[in-house]
């Protein structure tokens, strides 16, 4: 019996850690963000970005039809991470469900997700890589650019680049 | 209690991740691996120390997974002694136990973490190339779409720097000049220091502009420094065998320049008229005709250019010189079909089209367009006298004539035989009438081969002009009838003059 509880509070204590770690890194890579932009005088919801480094997977604009056809709520967003107990934000996948079958159609590495404005103060020196990431991961997961990123992939679909 | 120590493995857990994401990941680690042992240690405040010696296993595999083997034999070790100083009693056999869970989680972290990293290795070198692909395909399906040289160049210049394609800081391209080993500077995209690099970076992000609006604006000064076209345009390098331009043309491959080597004038040149230390030229060469060079660097980041970086480029320089090279070829045949092939003048396709174009429409805003024409007087008689092929040269040696006598944007035409037409948009009769008077002068000033058989001793022209501010001018036809029939009166008026359309009616 003290086995059983034992194993049944080890699993528990794993579970829960592995459900709510993405979600407090999440949480603690904004708290750090908050705190170091608070530093500079500005607020991460200012912060210019650029998704042009989007790597596509599929033809833009594309030729598929039911890529073509597809309505942006169609599109998923994940959030790709390194793992379950010490997750890192590795990018965000995009892709489209077609009946069932998961198409892949872009990934945005969190290393390509690139902002002027951090360019400019890792340039200067005045914050470094690890501090960049953490706070291009807090904008990168915000929910407005999660929305602009998804109706940009859509965009691209329908129109291409040039 | 069952549900107490459930809780408490809830709360250790949830404790453990709210802190360890805000310290450094060695805390991080650390912070997990003592969570499971206060789970064991609270399992032995409820249940007693007769489960510790089994229980303890829990927290060496967890620090084996978190510090890999020597986390999980430092656990193992620190275990052994815990479990001897609570229990009071040393149970050796548990030692090898501890230590084989330990460096078997340890091993098996490492090894899964090291798989993990090549399959990561891989995918990023997957995603590069499906990335470069993509950025050629595009390029190309854009490239095949148009035959303007400056769009081409746009794309070209676009894809080498813009985000989604290979990233450069700063790209220039310069043409073969033809017929001369030199190197002509015609666009660059990119700024000129590392400030403005970082405000325009800003300026695209900040304006969400797509790659259609940086094609378009890529030349506004908002986004490029005018400095650098400005500095660019007037470059005109010669390259040979010694300089780093010949040397990319004569091997046909990319030359990296880590240091600026001062025996080159044209690295020296580069180096100050760009402020860049380090570059590369990537050649654009089509079935071995050099068209020109792409000169690449990384002002902004600093970033090294690798030999990778380069590799990566050559697909794209190629396209882009069969890209210019068809332009280019393209460009050549458009004006051989708009020029006469004697005298280099324009032709009366493109006459007609000119005419079309400068022609003021009634309701458009356009100024008066002026024309005149005119035609070398007795040239029949000098033709017979001196044979065809001297009446060639007087008609090459009278194109430069007309040519110098014109002003800039103005228009001259071969019409057909020894007949010429000069269209002259925005000008009124009267100032039609000086540069007619011009011309007369100069051709009969100049020397002209055979001219001695003329009957006055000298080639002369007989010349009418033509407004289209005459009220009795409304259409094409008009303008050029009112001409020539002035010319026909300048003729009649005994030659080597010149009569305009307004004098003809007044005399009428």
């Amino acid at each position: 019996m003290i086995e059983l509880t034992f194993i049944m509070g080890v699993l528990i204590f794993l579970m829960t850690a592995a459900l709510t770690s993405r979600h407090l890194y999440s949480f603690s890579m904004k708290s750090y963000s908050r705190q170091i932009t608070a530093h500079f005088g500005f607020k991460v919801s200012e912060l210019h970005y650029s998704y042009d480094q989007m790597i596509y997977f599929i033809s833009l604009p594309t030729t598929l039809p039911y890529v073509k056809s597809a309505v942006k709520e169609d599109l998923v967003i994940e959030q790709d991470y390194s793992s379950f107990f010490y997750p890192v934000l590795k990018g965000i996948r995009i892709s489209l469900n077609d009946k069932g079958q998961k198409l892949y159609l872009a990934y945005l590495p969190i290393g390509n997700f690139r902002l002027p404005h951090l360019d400019k103060l890792q340039n200067d020196g005045q914050i470094d890589e690890q501090t960049y990431l953490k706070i291009s991961i807090s904008k990168l997961l915000h929910p407005k650019t999660l929305q602009e990123v998804r109706e940009e992939v859509y965009k691209q679909l329908q129109v291409g680049r040039y | 209690m069952f549900f107490l120590l459930i809780g408490t493995a809830i709360g250790l857990a949830l404790a453990a991740n709210l802190f360890r994401f805000h310290v450094s990941a060695y805390l991080n680690k650390l912070i997990f691996s003592v969570a499971p042992l206060l789970l064991i240690e609270a399992f032995v405040a409820f249940y007693g120390l007769e489960h510790l010696r089994w229980m303890i296993l829990f927290f060496i595999g967890i620090a084996g997974y978190s510090y890999k083997l020597k986390g999980g034999l430092n656990a193992a070790g620190f275990s052994f002694i815990l479990v001897a100083v609570q229990t009071k009693g040393i149970f050796l056999l548990d030692l090898p136990v501890y230590l084989t869970i330990g460096a078997g989680s340890g091993l098996v972290t490492h090894y899964l973490i090291h798989k993990k990293r090549d399959h990561h290795r891989w995918t990023n070198m997957l995603m590069e190339q499906s990335k470069h692909l993509q950025v050629f395909r595009e390029v190309s399906t854009t490239m095949q779409r148009t035959l303007q040289q400056d769009l081409l160049l746009k794309v070209i210049l676009t894809s080498v720097t813009a985000g989604h394609g290979l990233g450069f800081n700063r790209a220039m391209i310069f043409l073969s000049a033809n017929g001369s080993k030199s190197l002509k500077g015609v666009v660059g995209v990119g700024p000129m220091d590392v400030k403005k690099g970082y405000e325009v970076w800003e300026k695209i992000s900040e304006d969400k502009l797509k790659l259609r609006d940086l094609i378009e604006h890529n030349f506004d000064s908002n986004f490029t420094d005018p400095e650098l076209n400005d500095i660019l345009k007037s470059l005109d390098i010669p390259y040979d065998e010694q300089n780093v331009f010949g040397m990319a043309l004569s091997s046909q491959k990319p030359v990296i320049v880590n240091h600026i080597d001062k025996n080159d004038s044209s690295q020296v040149l580069i180096n100050a008229l760009f402020r860049t230390e380090e570059f590369a030229v990537i050649p654009l060469i089509n079935q071995g005709k050099n068209i020109g060079i792409l000169l690449i660097d990384n002002i902004v980041n600093k970033r090294p250019i690798t030999l990778q970086d380069t590799e990566n480029i050559i697909p794209l320089s190629n396209q882009a010189a069969i890209a210019l090279d068809h332009a280019n070829l393209y460009e050549q045949i458009e004006e051989m079909a708009l020029r006469d092939g004697l005298t280099g003048l324009l032709n009366q396709r493109a006459f007609q089209t000119i005419l079309n174009d400068h022609f003021p429409f009634e309701g458009q805003c356009r100024g008066p367009l002026s024309l005149i024409i005119f035609d070398i007087d007795f040239f029949k008689v000098f033709n017979d006298k001196n044979g065809h092929l001297l009446g060639n040269e007087v008609l090459m040696k009278l194109a430069k004539v007309i040519v110098q006598s014109l002003r800039h944007g103005d228009y001259s035409f071969r019409f057909g035989g020894e007949e010429f037409v000069v269209l002259l948009p925005d000008t009124t009769l009267e100032q039609a009438e000086v540069i007619a008077e011009i011309i007369r002068q100069n051709v009969e000033t100049a020397s002209f081969p055979g001219e001695d058989t003329q009957p006055n001793g000298t080639l002369t022209v007989s010349i009418g002009t033509a407004c289209t501010s005459h009220p009795a001018i409304s259409t094409k036809n008009e303008l050029i009838d009112a001409a020539d029939q002035a010319l026909y009166k300048a003729k009649n008026a005994g030659k080597n003059t010149v009569v305009s359309f307004k004098e003809f009616v007044s005399i009428d």
